[in-house]
């Protein structure tokens, strides 16, 4: 096994192929696992959506937390999940046994808070940059902190895993369709 | 006015020939007579910047050498044309000068000398101050490593963001090698154009392959619906090792192996399921 693990280790973009295929495949296998209830029509595009996401937060876990893109995916991601998973639900029992218990107010602001982390969004001032680079920044997660050498960076790596994400999805779509 | 002519001389033709102690001494002390600080840090300059390369010396000693002449022409109004001649006889005075140093073997007398010098002739002495902030300015290139061309400004802020443009355009460059048919346009606004397009183009196709996956998902996932998980998880891991055998090849460069895929595909999914 060790000397067909050689060439892998030493082309990064097929390291980073291969393990996005791996966690992909999984992720998929889950979803198909929890999507078992019979599909009605409305229910297409969130399934299409669950699976996007799925692909970019396998992406995101591959290249892991040396990026800064990648660590503004997994954060969504998570946000996301803590906002529309089970997590919810236990949360709004709280604010419920909250506003039983004291007043409602309080508990409203501190839900608000909670739900509008946005992280300095100041910071991104429209004169300083060009046109371009504003819509390059909103591309790109998570850069629009960043000043324009980082940016520039994170772009070239956002490029390469992207493209080999679209090429590892391409592989699944043609093989599922040919079986 | 000898004395003033003396040290002025020495002080400028010091570099161009061989770099001797009294040179520096003689400049420290110069300095030294006028400002104390000032004059030490010159003199530690000097001393760095004199020993490693004789060629910045040289480039550092015609703007000094010169403003050495029009000082003499100040002082005394005395002709000297050419600089070689100058330095001829400020070779000769350094001599001098260093037989006196020896001779004496102490900063005060020179520092009385320059302290007669800037009596002697106070235009004189702001000209030298003149031609000496040129001086501090050279040091930081030694730092930094950005070396300005001719005509460029040499000032720490212009240096550093000349650095910053640098990094700019070189990740530029390997945005522009990542995109495909980025290399024919020239122009910062159209690579990013191009860049920005490119980007969106893969974003869509990740959107539309993930809806094509769902639908095939669905549509390999409904006839066994009915069966237990452990039923299900074959079929996935079946496929994937199916897709890399098939596929690798092409697709996945020279160096993966199909087989190694195959089998840690089986294991994670034996694992999992």
């Amino acid at each position: 096994m060790s000397p067909s693990q050689q060439p892998s280790s030493h082309n990064p973009t097929c390291l980073i192929k291969n393990r996005f295929a791996h966690r992909f495949v999984r992720a998929l296998n889950n979803l198909n696992i929890k999507n078992r209830s019979p599909h009605d029509e409305n229910q297409i595009y969130r399934r299409s959506h669950r699976v996007k996401i799925a692909a970019y937060a396998a992406m995101a876990s591959v290249v892991g937390s040396k990026r800064a893109w990648s660590r503004a995916v997994l954060w969504k991601v998570r946000n996301r999940s803590r906002n529309q998973g089970l997590l919810v639900s236990s949360r709004r029992k709280r604010v419920d046994c909250k506003s039983k218990t004291s007043n409602d107010h309080h508990a409203k602001v501190s839900v608000v808070r909670r739900r509008n982390p946005n992280p300095k969004r100041e910071d991104l001032d429209p004169f300083r940059y060009s046109g371009q680079e504003l819509k390059l920044r909103k591309l790109v997660p998570g850069a629009a902190t960043m000043d324009s050498c980082c940016l520039m960076d994170e772009t070239a790596d956002y490029i390469k895993c992207l493209a080999a994400q679209v090429e590892v999805m391409k592989t699944l779509v043609d093989f599922y369709t040919t079986t | 006015m000898d004395p003033p002519i003396i040290n002025e001389t020495s002080f400028s033709a010091a570099n161009p020939s061989s770099y001797s102690l009294t040179g520096i001494w003689t400049f420290s002390s110069f300095n030294g007579g006028r400002n104390e600080s000032l004059g030490l840090k010159m003199g530690s300059l000097i001393s760095r910047l004199g020993e490693p390369n004789n060629n910045r010396d040289e480039e550092s000693t015609v703007t000094e050498h010169s403003g050495g002449a029009r000082k003499r022409r100040d002082a005394n109004s005395e002709d000297e044309s050419s600089k070689l001649v100058s330095t001829s006889s400020g070779n000769d005075l350094i001599k001098l000068n260093g037989k006196r140093m020896k001779m004496s073997g102490s900063k005060e007398e020179l520092g009385g000398f320059s302290k007669m010098d800037r009596e002697g002739s106070s235009g004189s002495a702001s000209k030298g101050g003149v031609g000496q902030t040129h001086k501090p300015s050279e040091p930081p290139k030694d730092y930094i490593h950005v070396r300005a061309r001719r005509g460029q400004a040499t000032d720490s802020h212009s240096l550093a963001e000349r650095a910053r443009r640098e990094k700019i355009s070189e990740r530029m460059k390997i945005l522009q090698d990542l995109v495909p048919g980025c290399n024919k346009v020239i122009g910062k606004a159209l690579v990013l154009d191009e860049i920005i397009n490119y980007i969106q183009s893969l974003q869509h196709q990740v959107e539309f392959l993930s809806m094509k996956l769902e639908a095939v998902n669905t549509r390999m996932n409904s006839p066994v619906e009915g069966f237990p998980t452990k039923d299900l998880g074959p079929p996935p891991l079946d496929a994937a090792g199916f897709l890399f055998g098939s596929q690798t090849a092409r697709q996945f460069g020279p160096g993966s192996q199909p087989e190694w895929l195959h089998m840690q595909l089986g294991n994670s999914f034996g694992r999992t399921t």
